[in-house]
């Protein structure tokens, strides 16, 4: 190239233009690379990940599984207005606690007012017929003071009122 | 702990979900498209009398870019799958449109910043020695032609790339506006006017950073505060302020004269639970009072002395950052306040001081840009003593 030409001026273009292919170059070979192999297989995911989440083990049992060991308790809940409550919502993962039979470590119980008032707080749109409170209103309309686990002073949240 | 809920909230719509996090991410991206755009006006509409900002409104935005995303990297519980948008994008997202703009911006910010300031990189390279001269080399890409004929080429690319920054830089931002605009249930955000009020807002709020910005680094370097660069991003600043404003003002003008069912919601929101966010600080505060002290400084500043218009001009910008920042937190989570009910509000937010995506979290991600510009004007100094 001839130095009068304007090309001969354009060098660091040339050369900022080529690393910019380079870059994108190095992207889309990137991609490829992470692209996983079963992509679309099914849709616009990853076909491995169904056999992947079958997999898994499974870490819900559903009130049956707590039967064997927690009868008493289970009999209270089937009876009362928690029936359909599962022990787990409340608790945790009933493989935390037990698998196979074997015990594995203490059930968490949580006593805090706001699992309870996930429920139970007054909302306008809830049904009339489900029991729902105004919290700090019914704790002192019952004399009481409001704190975080102040629901368990009067109820039994296996058998509640 | 636990918050009352008042009226008609739908019982699986009681939460915030999007944190502070996601008013910083509108917040910062705007002050990329916003500093990018003064940097146009200077090389694209021949605003000479922002020369001495030009260079450091570039740099600005560079470095505001990649802090864009780091607030939504944090929302997120597992950030490393932000990457999938861009790997595996699907065309049908909003989000991964998002992805494409904020990429194809940044190599388009990241080449003119090289042609500005390749001149100083060879300057550098060749007045350097050892790890220094190498790294500038590098960054010169070894060629230190710096004749006329090789300058004209960069003003020449310069120019392209800036006109070009210009859409992208209002496409970028008018799509963060569109993400919310386009979010056809909520009433407060989807209006076709979120993306012009964001870009808008936007361009105030880059203005408004570089010049506290300028008038920060001539402190600290020493330099006289040039009088006509000043002079001229106060009027754009008046300018945008004016326009943003009233955009603002419209919004709220044509949905309570409309008196459609969604006013009901949204007038309680703004003069109760948005009263302090909305009333005093996006209108008054930050609102009125720029407005009048730009208003000084545009039409008294030719008898004003230099400090005088300088503090004005500092303080009705400092005001104007706060005004955008509370413009985008009065959007983002005023527009969770209210249950889809549109009869009932949801929980109050106030984001606590050590959360992942609390105060500290925003300070952090909000110094981090400031961090990057500092080591940028060590490598390649934006500001310098004005020829004028």
């Amino acid at each position: 190239m001839r130095q009068d030409s304007p090309l001969w001026h354009a060098k660091h273009v040339v050369r900022a233009f080529l690393l910019l292919i380079i870059a994108v170059i190095a992207l889309v070979l990137l991609r490829s690379l992470l692209v996983p192999d079963s992509w679309g297989q099914f849709g616009w995911y990853r076909g491995d990940n169904i056999a992947e989440q079958r997999a898994k083990e499974q870490r819900h049992g559903g009130n049956i599984s707590c039967l064997e060991c927690h009868d008493q308790e289970y009999e209270t809940i089937a009876g009362a207005g928690h029936a359909n409550v599962k022990c787990e919502g409340c608790h945790a993962p009933v493989a935390l606690h037990a698998v196979d039979g074997e015990w594995v470590k203490e059930m968490p119980v949580r006593r805090e007012a706001e699992l309870c008032l996930n429920c139970h707080q007054w909302l306008d749109a809830r049904p009339r017929a489900f029991p729902q409170v105004r919290p700090r209103e019914h704790v002192e309309e019952q004399g009481g003071e409001f704190g975080p686990a102040v629901c368990f002073d009067c109820h039994d949240p296996h058998a509640p009122l | 702990m636990f918050t009352e809920l008042t009226g008609y909230l739908f019982p699986n719509d009681v939460h915030i979900s999007w944190s502070l996090m996601i008013v910083m991410y509108p917040y910062i991206t705007g002050l990329v498209a916003g500093a990018f755009i003064v940097s146009s006006l200077y090389h694209v509409f021949n605003r000479d009398e922002l020369k001495p900002v030009g260079r450091l409104a570039l740099a600005t935005s560079l470095c505001f870019l990649p802090a864009a995303m780091l607030p939504l990297l944090n929302h997120l519980g597992h950030p490393e799958n932000a990457l999938n948008i861009i790997v595996t994008p699907n065309f049908t997202s909003a989000m991964a449109g998002f992805g494409f703009l904020f990429s194809a911006y940044f190599i388009l910010v990241v080449l003119e910043v090289w042609f500005v300031f390749r001149a100083d990189i060879v300057r550098l390279a060749t007045e350097s020695r050892g790890l220094k001269q190498r790294f500038y080399s590098l960054l010169a890409l070894g060629v230190y032609d710096v004749s006329e004929a090789a300058l004209a080429i960069d003003r020449r690319f310069i120019r392209v790339l800036a006109a070009l920054g210009i859409p992208m830089a209002c496409l970028l931002h008018g799509y963060v506006g569109f993400l919310f605009g386009a979010l056809k249930a909520n009433p407060w955000w989807s209006t076709p006017l979120m993306p012009v009020i964001f870009l808008f807002s936007a361009v105030v709020s880059g203005i408004a950073m570089l010049i506290v910005l300028y008038q920060i680094g001539c402190r600290f370097k020493g330099i006289e505060v040039d009088r006509e660069a000043i002079s001229s991003m106060a009027r754009w600043l008046w300018l945008f302020m004016i326009m943003s404003l009233t955009l603002e003002i419209l919004e709220i003008m044509t949905l309570s004269y409309e008196r459609a069912e969604e006013w009901e919601v949204i007038g309680h929101l703004l003069t109760h639970q948005l009263s302090i966010s909305f009333i005093s600080v996006q209108m008054v505060i930050g609102g009125l009072i720029p407005f009048i002290l730009l208003m000084l400084v545009v039409t008294m500043g030719g008898v004003m002395h230099d400090k005088i218009r300088n503090t004005l001009t500092l303080s009705a910008s400092l005001l104007l950052l706060l005004q955008v920042l509370s413009m985008r937190w009065n959007v983002v989570i005023g527009g969770q306040m209210f249950s889809k009910s549109m009869r009932g509000f949801r929980e109050t937010y106030v984001p606590g001081l050590y959360e992942k995506e609390g105060v500290l979290a925003a300070v952090a991600i909000f110094v981090f840009p400031f961090l990057l510009l500092t080591f940028f004007e060590k490598v390649l100094p934006t500001l310098k003593k004005s020829d004028r």
